[in-house]
């Protein structure tokens, strides 16, 4: 599904990412992991399009993508949340999933029929609403809902396209113990037919949901195995799990 | 879901607008009717530049450009090339969707500030050649431009009343456009647009295409204005392609409510009235009407549009 050969970024003289290669295959649960500022985020930054690579090639779907633009790759079906939410902030709930699900199903260039009289966007739109729990504060201003349920909206966007490849960056970060179970289950209930690359820093949700688990450590992959040889690896403890229990 | 919250509000603006006009035409002579005529011209310049400044957030300080080209299309086309001004209003529009689609392509590319400063530019230019060029008439500009035959429909568009009472029935026309517009997917799309543009193309939205689309069709409905702004006066000047002209719109457009459609056409109303009373006053009618822009960029930021909103908000609250 997922395969970066060499990827490199560097800001300046800055060498943020060097030299990952990574391979995902279709419907895995990838966690990335590693501490602040070993260039996770930036990562991601590359897988969607947002930062050009200095270096190195990425392939998404049987297709290398390395020069194609954010847009593109989301339309091949490539979804990412951001760690900062990014949501349209004059916009209601719903407004904000209609926006998703309408480019999501090309619906952008409808120019004619009101979207009050569209029940097609407005099922979808109720059902990603149910989804993220969210369903009965669709007529809800976004500056109305707390940090959390801003970030399952953050979340619902990215899932409202039915992609094939969803990137989550840190989805339950400044959340309450509650809503990251929540946030849990939801990832856990997608279907296999997404393939999920999560960024996670709360190691109950990485080893409760992974397949397979990357370790990033100033900006090289420092391991990469399944969440049981990852909690044995006396490095990954060493460096980022905090030492040995 | 109600993604379009203003919608009938905008819907009842529109109507009370329509009204007005009706009634102001019926109880007033030839100076009254070419008056309203001209208001309802503007209105149609605002409608389009809200368009573009209120639901896309792309702050045009250019759309003089277009309103001169569709003028002086007609003026050309009619007085030189010996064309009805029917079908040249027709070429006008089509002048104007594809200038817009010319200048847009390259324009949108460039972001905030330098897109304002871009866009006033590109008008400039084009008041530059206006004011030079011998065959446009230099700074004299063109006059003897006639009025489209509308003998088919049985209109006498000669006739100042007819003429006033077409120019309101193509506001409306441009209202009912864009209000559906508004309505649509991809009117939601454009206010996405206005409020996170990286957001919007994670999503897959391509960027270029609808700001550039917007942008023609803001510029094909300003050239249809000019165009009747041409017939209504019987001449045009280098002075439509000024870039106070742009300026005064975008105020209008402010002062009424950006992205309110309906809010604009207010806008255009009150300035439009407001410069003819206080013109026969004082010569600083400018002033007054720049200090008021500042009263209500200060206190009212959504406008006329939006104090509305808030006082029947406040009456509906004190009635529950
Ligand atoms: N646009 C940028 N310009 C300069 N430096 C950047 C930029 N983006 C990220 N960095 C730097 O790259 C490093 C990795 O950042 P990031 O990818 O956000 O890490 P993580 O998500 O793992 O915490 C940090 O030192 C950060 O300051
Ligand atoms: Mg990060």
């Amino acid at each position: 599904m997922l395969e970066t050969i060499g990827l490199a970024r560097s800001f300046g003289a800055l060498s943020v990412l060097r030299d990952v290669t990574l391979t995902i295959a279709a419907g895995e649960r990838r966690a990335v992991i590693g501490p602040n500022g070993a260039g996770k985020t930036t990562f991601f930054n590359l897988l969607s399009g947002e930062v050009p690579p200095s270096g190195g090639r990425i392939r998404f779907a049987g297709q290398d993508v390395t020069t194609k633009g954010v847009a593109a790759r989301a339309r091949m079906g490539l979804a990412r949340s951001f760690q900062r939410n990014s949501l349209f902030a004059d916009l209601g709930v719903g407004a904000n999933l209609a926006v998703a699900v309408i480019e999501a199903e090309r619906q952008g260039w409808s120019l004619w029929r009101p979207l009050n009289r569209r029940a097609d966007i407005e099922g979808k739109v109720a059902a990603i609403a149910a989804q993220i729990g969210l369903a009965d504060r669709l007529e809800q201003p976004v500056t109305a809902l707390s940090y959390g349920a801003q970030r399952q909206l953050e979340v619902g966007l990215a899932l409202a396209g039915r992609p094939k490849l969803l990137l989550l960056d840190e989805p339950t970060a400044g959340m309450s113990p509650d809503e990251t179970q929540a946030m849990e289950r939801l990832i856990a209930a997608l279907p296999r037919s997404v393939t999920v690359v999560i960024i996670e820093h709360d190691m109950d949700v990485v080893f409760g949901l992974a397949d397979r688990v990357t370790v990033l450590d100033a900006g090289t992959v420092l391991a990469e195995g399944t969440p049981a040889e990852i909690r044995a690896s006396a490095e990954v403890r060493a460096r980022y799990l905090g030492g040995a229990p | 879901m109600n993604a379009d919250p203003d919608r009938q509000l905008r819907w009842v603006l529109a109507l009370v607008l329509m009204a007005a006009g009706l009634a102001a035409w019926a109880s007033t002579g030839y100076f009254g009717r070419s008056f309203l005529a001209e208001i309802a011209l503007w209105a149609i310049v605002a409608m389009s530049l809200d368009l573009l400044a209120g639901f896309a957030g792309l702050i045009c300080l250019g759309q003089a450009l277009f309103f001169a080209l569709g003028g002086y299309a007609v003026g050309i086309l009619a007085t030189q090339f010996g064309l009805g001004a029917l079908t040249a209003t027709g070429l006008a529009i089509l002048l104007g969707l594809v200038a817009g689609f010319l200048v847009g392509a390259v324009v949108v590319r460039v972001g905030g500030v330098f897109f304002i400063m871009v866009t006033l530019a590109v008008g400039e230019m084009l008041h530059a050649f206006l004011f030079t060029s011998r065959k446009m008439g230099a700074s004299d500009g063109l006059p003897g431009i006639p009025r489209a035959n509308l003998k088919a429909l049985g209109l006498n568009f000669d006739d100042a009343g007819t003429f006033a009472l077409v120019a309101l029935a193509a506001a409306f026309l441009v209202f009912v456009l864009l209000d559906r517009l508004a309505a649509s997917p991809f009117g939601l799309v454009l206010r996405a647009l206005h409020g996170n543009e990286t957001r919007l193309r994670a999503l897959g939205a391509n960027l270029w295409a609808v700001k550039t689309a917007v942008f023609t069709l803001a510029a094909g409905i300003t050239a249809l204005a000019g165009a009747l702004f041409a017939q209504l006066n019987g001449f045009v000047s280098p002075d439509l392609a000024h870039w106070t002209v742009s300026g005064q719109v975008l105020i209008i457009v402010i002062l009424g409510g950006l992205g309110s459609i309906a809010g604009p056409a207010l806008g255009a109303v009150v300035v439009q009235v407001a410069a003819h009373l206080l013109a026969k006053h004082t010569g600083h009618w400018m002033l007054v009407l720049g200090a008021l822009f500042v009263a209500v960029v200060m206190f009212a930021p959504h406008g006329l549009f939006g104090l509305l909103k808030a006082g029947l908000a406040r009456g509906r609250g004190r009635h529950a």
